[in-house]
């Protein structure tokens, strides 16, 4: 199954009820206008955090089980993310779904170029019946920790990538309590990947192209992390639509990595 | 009641620059005023108050005072 759902199919099948898209937009935006029959995520349903952290984690396996249920999700719907703001939002939801094993796919353009073409829109929310959602998959292999990261920073067979600002890569200015980088990192700076006039991603040669000339390369190891892991997994979903099959997330990212003693941090 | 000195509107904004405008601002103002961010970014309510602690300043709240839309006030400790 191919990530990306060409949106000109979409329009002509939004009927299809396998097909279920979820918005991770804000509220207010979707309450002013959304794709017919598609549900509002609420962004903080997909992450787990308290007041005293300065990192998100991902939602628990039954957070995620309680959004799908009370979103009237059946196991046999495919996932369809819309979002906008260059994707990165909605992104973190790709991951955090596909991260259960869930069969998902990204709506290839965002909602405000879905809008511009004048596909359907509405501002009626449907009642929605719920269902009773259960994961059976297992957990797949795209999340890390502070401490895989630190023991992969010489490994000659991964592949850290920041995929922050230049600026923050280079220390110039901080998202956070601190600047700086993980050592040995590469930028790969998110926006790099978003496609033009309105769609997600840049298109599979070009994401190709740039990816190789930075050096990221398939037989690698990739972890990707940004300040709090929404910048990361826009690359992750680009990277994962360029057939790597070896991609990682370092969700807490540098919010984590800058505030724990002893961690190394380059600038 | 907040003391209010300066609103600063960064619905729309996603990361870094909610954090980047919201230090840009805090430099503007005199030690003691309050800025009034309002982002609807969720990664920046933890973000924002991450960012400017360390430069001294002081988060006074910062509550969701719509569905998905914050307001943060942080009051200028550092010029």
């Amino acid at each position: 199954m191919s990530i990306l759902l060409d949106s000109t199919w979409l329009k002509e099948n939004l009927d299809d009820s396998h097909f279920v898209v979820l918005d991770i937009r804000s509220p207010r935006e979707y309450n002013s206008a959304h794709i017919p029959n598609s549900r509002l995520v609420p962004y903080a349903k997909i992450l787990s955090f308290t007041d005293s952290t300065s990192y998100f984690d991902l939602a628990s396996k039954e957070q995620i089980e309680e959004l799908l249920s009370i979103l009237g999700i059946n196991n046999e719907s495919t996932l369809v993310i819309c979002g906008d703001r260059g994707g990165a939002t909605a992104s973190r939801l790709f991951w955090s779904l596909a991260y259960y094993g869930l069969s998902v796919q990204f709506l290839d353009i965002s909602f405000s170029k879905w809008m511009s073409l004048g596909y359907p829109v509405t501002d009626k929310i449907e009642t929605i019946e719920n269902s009773n959602f259960v994961i059976t998959q297992s957990q797949l292999d795209f999340k890390v920790d502070h401490e895989y990261v630190l023991s992969k920073i010489k490994d000659s067979n991964s592949i850290l990538v920041d995929t922050r600002s230049p600026e923050e890569f280079n220390g110039i200015v901080a998202a956070g309590p601190k600047s700086g980088r993980i050592p040995t990192s590469k930028n790969f700076p998110w926006e790099v990947a978003v496609g033009d006039d309105g769609y997600i991603f840049k298109n599979i040669e070009h994401l190709n192209s740039l990816f190789e000339e930075s050096g990221i390369t398939k037989d690698k190891e990739i972890i990707c992390y940004c300040q709090v892991g929404e910048r990361a997994s826009h690359t992750f979903v680009a990277l994962q639509i360029c057939g790597y099959n070896n991609v990682k997330i370092y969700d807490r990212s540098f919010a984590d990595w800058s505030t724990r003693d002893n961690l190394p941090i380059e600038s | 009641m907040q003391q209010q000195s300066k609103k600063l509107d960064l619905v729309g904004q996603v990361c870094p620059w909610p954090v980047i405008n919201t230090v840009k601002e805090l430099k503007k103002l005199d030690v003691g005023e309050v800025l009034e961010v309002t982002v609807d970014h969720l990664p920046s309510t933890i973000n924002i108050p991450s960012a400017v602690k360390k430069d001294g300043h002081e988060v006074l709240s910062s509550e969701e005072t719509d569905e998905g839309v914050f307001k943060i006030f942080i009051k200028n400790n550092n010029n």
